[in-house]
């Protein structure tokens, strides 16, 4: 089975220091792969290159090869590409001055991937189901992000990146400022999901990863140290 | 502590008072004055003095200036059509790409239009637009004044547009959305407020300027609009040349149309102040 | 990215209107200025003729040192009466006042600064002159005639004096912002440390004022340029009249002034309309050179900081 990701060989510097060095990996299809290291060891750096968010950094060089489902990212138009592995960035970042719907919506609408508003409703509501939001939010869909708590933005943040229907879902330590109640529930989500799509994570909380990874790597400095299949 | 830097301390804290409400004291009196001489004027001619047309020179009545406050409105938003896309266009290219020659360079060039005397861009207007038509025109102005108010609704549009933070533009960036869709449809609704208010900025100094008028529109006082393309009036212009005539009926004229002017500035700016609290 | 690159492209055209308008300015100044520069050569700054003949344009002549004298006298007593209130008024917003107090003072401040320049120009016209020249001027006149600037008995209350105050009041609060922004620039903890060695208010801010000084001769370099070019309230309060003001109670003209006074003329005689783009070319380098040099004092001072 082809993996979902394929890295080989990636090196990368950024305004002449090196960040990674040698990285190879494979991310299988419909697993969750972990990526775990202490801070500074390169993992956002890493995960950010492969939809090419990366490249909106100054100063950024790398070379080696990078394939998303078969495919050399290169040579994805860069939109498709982060529509299909899109990223979930640490600290909740939604969109302040839309509502909860719209934050949800945007993504599918501006992607034109709907056909009507009634379309719409529905992405929308499995997107929110899928993060595992929608009963806490259905009533006030018209209120601004503000009003929910930090795990519930976060998880908006999930709706929003599933309602784009990736195969790829790229988080970064998506539970690193979240208290346990919603910790929980945000890896719950994501084991259900791996159903769905490949799941590539990134923390620094090893008890996290052996809870969640069917596959790990561990990364230090920018090296990869090792990556092993939990269970063996 | 000694007496001697005790005594300094207070003597210097008192000088900043005093120097410091010398300072603002001008405003009070203008306001004051205004609105007792300008609220005398229009008390006097009544409602009349809105929509009505001036009267002659040595008649004691102040006249109307409706006119010209006709004049003044169809300016401000003839000025703020042009000048507006202009400004946010620009200032979206300065914004989004920085790392371009071009957008560099196009934020120092619009920032140093703020440099160039209003009266200059009135006199080039005119040799430009008034002279080879033959006519002073609601046109030359309306041009004349989105010059003028160009940079200020651009350095504020310029602001709102930096001050999103770098997480919402990584937001827009991660669901694949390209530079063109991230600006117009979530970086405008992030900075709406600014975007709005900037328009205010626009609608203000339009209201208020004179000199690029001075010689673009003609100062057509006793017709109601005629056409974009012929002399039009403007209460700022009104105003001055008011003042300069020595007929008493034309200043107490002046002082009721300055009160109009005072009352739309203040309201605008109260205005601008509500959106631009959070 | 390739929707990127079209997205910059459409943005181009905007950009370029705007290039555009600048060069067609610039050169249309230039321009018209050509012709008096054929006629006079550079007297035209040098001389402090203004003799306007009809019908005979070689006999023309044009000499706008009288009002650049006008135009710098005018505005250098804007920058001495607005200095020690725009001063003032930033280190009591900055130094003293409570958070209230301090955005309230602020917001006087910055409907001052957008208020209208018509409405200083006429107030002062119709009703501050007169007081001006009876409850300052006369006074000034007897109790300092020995000093040339004030030695002539002043007739009209419409003089180089009266322009130099109304702008001195419209400029300050320009020049509040300037120095407000520069004291913000320097850090919290020089302030601590001076507090923390007991002194006092004064003494901090003595110290704090020298650091700023460079943001100072900034901010008065930028207002300088900024009162050279107004126009409106000069020309409502100077008196409109040509001849080189030696003392500061007669009535004069500014470039700016003149332009606005004589613009209308000009179309009866050949050059004076040159002429007076020729003052406008003046007004628009002393613009450049003041802004050029202030902004880099401002920004060689805030990267020092």
């Amino acid at each position: 089975m082809n993996p979902a990701i394929m890295i080989e060989d990636l090196n990368l510097w950024i305004k002449n220091r090196q960040i990674l060095h040698n990285i190879s990996l494979r991310a299988p299809a419909y697993k969750i792969t972990v990526i775990i290291g202490p801070s500074g060891s390169g993992k956002s750096t890493l995960l950010r290159t492969i939809n090419r968010l990366i490249e909106l950094t100054e100063g950024v060089r790398y070379t080696g090869m990078i394939r998303v489902l078969g495919k050399d990212i290169m040579d994805w138009d860069v939109y498709e590409l982060r529509r299909t592995a899109v990223y979930v960035a640490q600290t909740p970042n939604p969109f302040p001055h839309m509502t909860i719907y719209e934050n949800v919506a945007i993504g599918p609408v501006l992607h034109d991937i709907v056909r009507d508003k009634a379309d719409l409703d529905r992405i929308v509501r499995w997107a929110l189901e899928k993060a595992m939001l929608w009963d806490e939010v259905k009533g006030r869909l018209d209120e601004k992000p503000g009003v929910l708590s930090g795990g519930q933005q976060q998880r908006l943040c999930i709706a929003r990146a599933l309602a784009l229907k990736p195969q790829i879902l790229l988080l970064d330590e998506p539970t690193a400022n979240i208290d346990p109640e919603n910790t929980h529930r945000i890896e719950e989500v994501l084991k259900r999901l791996r159903d769905e799509m490949t799941i590539v994570l990134v923390t620094h909380n090893h008890d996290q990863a052996m809870r969640l990874a069917d596959y790990l790597v561990v990364i230090r400095d920018g090296h990869i140290e090792s990556s092993v299949k939990p269970g063996d | 502590m000694s007496r001697h830097r005790y005594f300094k301390d207070k003597l210097f804290k008192i000088m900043v008072f005093v120097f410091a409400m010398a300072g603002v004291a001008p405003l009070f009196a203008i306001i004051s004055a205004i609105a007792v001489n300008g609220g005398k004027t229009i008390l006097s001619v009544g409602p009349g003095f809105f929509y009505g047309l001036p009267s002659s020179p040595l008649s004691s009545s102040p006249g109307g200036i409706g006119p010209a406050l006709v004049g003044s409105l169809i300016l401000m938003f003839l000025s703020t059509i042009i000048g507006y896309p202009l400004a946010f266009m620009t200032a979206v290219l300065a914004v989004e790409f920085p790392e371009s020659v071009f957008g560099r360079f196009i934020d120092v060039l619009v920032k140093s239009l703020l440099e160039i005397p209003t009266i200059l861009i009135g006199v080039l207007v005119y040799s430009l637009l008034v002279v080879p038509t033959g006519s002073f025109s609601a046109w030359a102005g309306a041009i004349a004044l989105a010059i003028v108010i160009l940079p200020y609704i651009y350095t504020h549009v310029e602001n709102s547009l930096r001050s999103i933070p770098a997480d919402i533009r990584l937001a827009s960036y991660s669901l694949g959305l390209s530079r063109a869709k991230s600006i117009f449809y979530v970086f405008t609704c992030e900075a709406k407020r600014g975007l709005l208010t900037a328009m205010l900025i626009g609608l203000a100094r339009a209201s208020g300027e004179t000199a690029p008028l001075l010689f673009t529109i003609g100062g057509n006082w006793f017709t109601y609009f005629q056409g974009l393309g012929k002399p039009i009036g403007a209460v700022p212009l009104l105003i001055y040349t008011y003042t300069l005539t020595p007929y008493t009926n034309y200043h107490e004229a002046a002082w009721g149309a300055s009160l109009v002017l005072l009352m739309v500035y203040l309201s605008l700016f109260a205005v601008f102040r509500r959106f631009s609290k959070p | 990215m390739k929707e990127d690159r079209l997205f910059f492209l459409a943005l181009l055209p905007f950009g370029a209107i705007v290039v555009a308008v600048f060069i067609v300015f610039v050169s249309t100044l230039l321009y018209n200025s050509l012709p008096i520069f054929i006629h006079e050569g550079l007297m035209v700054y040098t001389s402090s003729t203004w003799r306007p003949v009809e019908n005979n344009p070689e006999a023309e002549v044009y000499g706008l040192l009288a009002p650049m004298i006008g135009t710098l006298e005018v505005s250098f007593l804007a920058i001495i009466i607005s200095l020690p209130p725009g001063l003032s008024l930033a280190i009591m917003i900055e130094e003293y006042l409570p958070t209230g107090l301090k955005s309230l003072m602020e917001t006087i401040i910055e409907v001052m600064a957008g208020l209208p320049t018509v409405l200083y120009g006429m107030w002062a016209s119709l009703f501050f002159a007169d007081y001006l020249k009876s409850d300052l001027m006369i006074p000034l006149h007897e109790i300092l005639w020995f000093i040339p600037i004030f030695g002539c008995m002043p007739e009209s209350p419409y003089t180089v004096f009266t322009a130099g105050v109304i702008l001195g009041i419209m400029i300050m609060p320009y020049m509040v912002g300037l120095i407000l922004d520069g004291i913000r620039q320097i850090p919290k903890k020089i302030r601590e440390a001076c507090y923390s060695l007991g002194m006092t208010k004064y003494e901090t801010v003595r110290i704090l004022l020298r650091l700023m000084r460079p943001v100072i001769i900034a901010s008065v370099l930028l207002s300088l340029g900024r009162a050279a070019g107004e126009t409106i309230a000069v020309s409502l309060t100077i008196g409109n009249t040509y001849n080189i003001p030696e003392c500061l109670f007669t009535p004069g003209y500014t470039i700016s002034s003149l332009i606005a006074d004589q613009f209308g003329n000009s179309g009866f005689y050949v050059y004076m309309a040159s002429a007076l783009y020729a003052g406008g070319l003046f007004l628009l380098l002393l613009g450049v050179i003041t802004s050029s040099t202030g902004l880099y004092l401002m920004r060689r001072w805030k990267t020092s900081v």
